[in-house]
């Protein structure tokens, strides 16, 4: 089913903060676990997950730091406290806005 | 191996960043992204150049990409950190002209903080990087300088001392260096922390300075040591750095035991001998204890008493002085600025993903945070040891120059922190040099 973009760009921010909360990940990592767990639902694109990243970064939300791995320079992303602490509300956020949805759609 | 349409990509992604120096870390990342992508599709079975398109077309908009990552990367000046080194200095040097000596120390002070600004404007447009491919011989050229200046007169005792200050930003990169693990390159950095204590020896300036050095570059080999780029060597590189220095620092004190005492007495007891080491530290005392939140202090003999005999002490003591005539409310702002600029630099400290700017931030953020806490200590009538005054608001001489170069140097790290990257710090060999 194709879904429409601008729902998955008011949540990319919680959903990469959730996938970071459980282990430090690189760009690309990010991309292929979310397009897993959702089934391909989420196909993130570059154009939307960099600009994302650096913008959780100087937010301070995430940090970065750069590994080698089998010879090749790469930049992981770690969730900071105050990354958690923002994880945590918009989780809530969402609770309320989906139960809120699910509401109006089921009693319509 | 290169792809046209990989190429092709990153140039049209590289056009929409306007901030040139941001251009390749980040399209950097966005080539490891496309080749992981493309060896995932060469290992479903694609041919190289069909995976190479395929990548490619999953990134998206190239226009999209870049004109994003261009309104995120642009040169973010810290503001807060520019405003508080306005402030200091501003209020410094208004400080110093109101009460300071005007005909001598303010238009030095002027001087050299027109000749600072060029170097704070140089440092703040500098790639902070390029420290971290300083060679070895500045900072053991420094140290020579330090230790052959006081042979040729007292005179020079106070550039030696000033040069000295600047020791612990020359030695960074050998700090820097030891991320390779390599046991050259941590020998070098014992070698150079062993040089840096042996000028602040040679340059009779040794209990200040001696404190500064071991605490200064002490606090970076800590750091290099808590990032694991000892190794195993870890604990007999920090015993090396610490255990020898403690010991000729101890006996640097036993030798000089009297005069120590005297000082120390001067400090502690200090109405025990009113006119001789404890003169200074009690006149101190009794301008803050006279003086009001805001207004000139009750007791107006006091200045005039302090000043007379050594009007340098007006311009060591400017905060106790200012405190006095003007009222407390100096001592506060002071604080309160010096309190901003440094919570500014933790925070940096902690936000950038750059060790090397982690490292620099730490490096000037305890040069500046030593001095400003014993000149405070100073100007509430302890002066234990001495140090140079608060960088920008108090005269130091010609260190101002060195100040301001050091102010540029942290807003430039600052300034590119989102884009600077250890990768790309491209160093030569210790053995090189």
């Amino acid at each position: 089913m194709k879904i429409d973009r601008t729902l998955l760009s008011g949540s990319a921010a919680m959903l990469v903060l959730r996938l970071l909360s459980e282990r430090d990940m690189y760009g690309y990592q990010i991309t292929e676990e979310l397009s897993l767990r959702s089934q391909n639902v989420f196909q993130m694109k570059s154009g939307t997950l960099y600009p994302l990243l650096h913008t959780l970064e100087q937010k301070g939300w995430v940090r970065a730091y750069e590994q080698t791995e089998n010879g090749r320079e790469r930049r992981y992303y770690s969730i900071t406290e105050s990354g958690r602490k923002t994880l945590a509300d918009k989780q809530e956020e969402w609770v309320s806005y989906s139960t809120a949805v699910g509401r109006v759609l089921g009693g319509a | 191996m290169t792809f046209k349409h990989i190429d092709r990509y990153l140039a049209s992604v590289g056009e929409q960043i306007r901030w040139k120096r941001a251009r390749k870390p980040l399209l950097d990342e966005l080539e490891a992204h496309i080749e992981d992508r493309r060896a995932e599709l060469i290992h479903c079975g694609s041919q190289p150049e069909e995976a190479a398109l395929q990548a490619v077309k999953e990134m998206g908009d190239p226009i999209d990409v870049g004109l994003s990552l261009d309104r995120i990367h642009r040169p973010r000046p810290n503001w807060s950190m520019m405003c508080c080194a306005a402030a200091l200095l501003t209020f410094g040097m208004i400080l110093m002209w109101v009460l300071g000596d005007r005909q001598t120390y303010f238009g030095r002070m002027a001087l050299y903080a027109t000749l600072g600004m060029a170097a704070l404007t140089g440092g703040y447009f500098l790639d902070y990087t390029i420290l971290a491919k300083l060679p070895m011989w500045p900072l053991f050229a420094i140290c020579g300088v330090c230790a052959a200046l006081p042979f040729f007169g007292n005179m020079f005792l106070s550039t030696a001392a000033q040069l000295c200050y600047a020791l612990p930003v020359l030695f960074l990169p050998l700090v820097y260096r030891t991320r390779d693990g390599e046991k050259k390159s941590t020998i070098a950095m014992m070698l150079g922390f062993c040089t840096c204590q042996a000028a602040v020896i040679m340059s009779h300036t040794w209990i200040s300075l001696y404190i500064y050095i071991m605490v200064v570059c002490g606090g970076m080999v800590i750091f290099a040591a808590a990032n694991g780029w000892l190794g195993r060597r870890k604990i007999k590189v920090l015993l090396g750095a610490f255990v020898p220095p403690a010991a000729i620092f101890l006996f640097l004190c036993a030798i000089s035991h009297d005069s120590l005492t005297r000082r120390l007495n001067g400090v502690i007891n200090a109405q025990d001998d009113p006119m001789g080491m404890g003169w200074i530290p009690l006149r101190v005392r009794e301008l803050i204890s006279t003086s009001q939140f805001i207004g000139k202090g009750s007791s107006s003999e006091l200045l005039d008493a302090f000043i007379a005999p050594n009007e340098l002490c007006s311009v060591e003591h400017l905060l106790a002085v200012a405190s006095h005539e003007l009222g407390y409310i100096v001592l506060v702002v002071v604080l309160a600025l010096v309190v901003c600029f440094g919570i500014t630099t933790i925070i940096g400290i902690r936000r950038q993903s750059c060790i090397f700017g982690q490292l620099t931030l730490l490096c000037i953020g305890l040069c500046f945070g030593l001095r400003t806490f014993f000149y405070l200590i100073r100007n509430l009538g302890f002066t234990l040891i001495y140090f140079e005054g608060i960088p920008l608001f108090s005269y130091c001489g010609k260190l101002m120059i060195i100040d301001m170069l050091m102010v540029g140097l942290l807003l430039s790290v600052f300034r590119t922190g989102s884009i600077a990257r250890d990768s790309s710090i491209k160093i030569k060999s210790t053995t090189a040099n």
